[in-house]
């Protein structure tokens, strides 16, 4: 690692965080880590990694905080699950990742890839864009491949989990308008 | 004894662009003696990364506001695709577990107008038909002999955590191949086969695009006829890296192995047609094996 002989100053270090994290839910299994590395030596993505999953659960458990929401390691997961499948002391990582990427985006770093997805569930309840006549032109199709209609969402819903949860915030441009016709 | 009956749950991916998996699919839960009713209202599962990783508590509601659907028709729920499998069966193994969370989810789904009573389980096709009972039937409505050697991906949502998807080995599977071997159909074995496709680091693509060109390099090399997936993010990923992989001129070799879905190869083990199954509109298109079938 670069920045291997870097000091730290102790006054920098939130010492909380792990007691932050692991309030969360499923975040418990944070305090089991021993460092054994097991989940770094499995993980598929470590060859892109700038910061492997053991280094950045210690990097958690010293309290680092910033530097582990700000950093690119916690973005590049594929979520495989090996690690937490791996672990000998049952460190769900990859379940606390994704809870590090909440917090990360609470801080403002939401992904705009993400957020794509998130503005097409609160348009028309699917991942995938089906604005305008978008939705009659995928029936169009399973009627020619001789599939029922897709039902619409139930959107109304959908909008309201994502505004009650808060999640509306992280939208650029949550229109009312586009949605099934 | 399994059931006959389930709530089918489409999700995206399936139903929008990937038709001709729900058409193969559809087909063979029917002959295998599966009733579908359909999920009016659901939508996104939501997606197990992107929904997940923006906020927790969204994730698990808007999960939980489908599988609450399913529990007004009073069926377990049944999913085509891993990643809706693997949110569908998270959520409701952590909100029967957790009855703060559940609580808290209600409330939540309370104001949208449903309630979750963690009344259900949820399957993916994979769970189901890999089931003693099912292999039979399957063994028993082959009419096709398929000589064709495949490589089974299982997908990491699959079958990943075990502590949530609990039906098969987390990092030996069998089920697919189990499948596979019941058509007559030969399973290849090889460093590489439980290689993930990479498409969930989609925000760094060239993660994901190494990682699926190692991987068909290799199956390529021990001459595999197809690859059997059961996630369509999983199949388009690795057909997507094969086209780009292609198109670089610097790549010395073309690769060219076709991604079929479980439920393609069964409906074609059970006598449906290349055509009807539409195997020429694939990305990576399936000549040589489709040349292999018609000749037996």
């Amino acid at each position: 690692m670069e920045n291997s002989q870097e000091l730290i100053n102790v006054n920098d270090l939130q010492l909380d965080f792990r007691h932050e994290l692991s309030a969360m839910i499923n975040g418990k299994s944070l305090l089991n880590c021993i460092q054994c590395g097991v989940c770094s030596s499995g993980c598929t993505v470590s060859e892109w990694m700038d910061l492997q999953p053991h280094l950045v659960v210690s990097s958690l458990l010293l309290g680092m905080k910033e530097r582990i929401l700000s950093s690119r390691a916690i973005w590049m997961c594929s979520i495989c699950h090996r690690c937490t499948e791996r672990c000998p002391k049952s460190v769900d990582y990859s379940f606390l990742l994704t809870l590090l990427r909440n917090l990360a985006i609470e801080e403002g770093h939401a992904p705009p890839e993400y957020t794509a997805d998130l503005e097409n569930v609160f348009s028309a309840g699917f991942a995938l864009p089906l604005h305008g006549s978008m939705f009659k032109s995928v029936n169009r199709r399973r009627e020619r491949n001789g599939l029922p209609e897709l039902a619409p969402a139930d959107v109304e819903s959908i909008r309201s989990i994502i505004q009650v949860t808060g999640l509306d915030r992280c939208m650029n441009k949550g229109d009312e308008q586009s949605n099934v016709e | 004894m399994l059931n006959e009956e389930y709530a089918l749950f489409l999700g995206c991916t399936i139903p929008i662009k990937n038709q001709e998996f729900e058409k193969a699919s559809r087909l063979v839960l029917g002959e295998l003696g599966m009733s579908l009713e359909n999920m009016d209202g659901a939508g996104c599962c939501p997606n197990p990364v992107a929904i997940q990783s923006l906020n927790m508590e969204t994730w698990m509601a808007l999960a939980a506001r489908n599988i609450a659907i399913a529990e007004t028709l009073d069926l377990d729920v049944l999913t085509l695709c891993a990643g809706c499998f693997e949110t569908l069966r998270s959520v409701n193994h952590m909100l029967k577990n957790d009855s703060k969370y559940k609580r808290k989810v209600n409330e939540i789904l309370g104001k949208a107008g449903y309630e979750y009573m963690g009344s259900l389980d949820v399957h993916h096709f994979v769970s189901i038909l890999s089931q003693d009972e099912m292999l039979d039937k399957i063994k028993s409505l082959v009419t096709r002999n398929l000589d064709l050697k495949v490589s089974s991906h299982y997908g990491c949502h699959l079958i990943r955590p075990s502590a949530h998807m609990n039906f098969d080995d987390p990092e030996r599977p069998l089920s697919i191949d189990k499948i596979m071997k019941r058509i007559g159909v030969q399973t290849l074995d090889s460093s590489e086969k439980m290689t993930c496709c990479g498409y969930c680091a989609r925000l760094h693509p060239e993660i994901g695009q190494a990682l699926s060109e190692r991987k068909m390099m290799e199956l390529q090399g021990i001459n595999a006829d197809c690859v059997v997936a059961a996630c369509p993010a999983c199949a388009n990923q690795l057909s997507n890296a094969q086209r780009l992989h292609n198109k670089e001129e610097t790549s010395s070799s073309e690769l060219d192995v076709p991604i079929l879905y479980v439920t393609e190869l069964l409906a074609l083990a059970f006598g449906h047609e290349p055509r009807e199954l539409r195997m020429k509109t694939k990305m990576i298109r399936p000549t040589a094996l489709l040349e292999k079938i018609a000749e037996n």
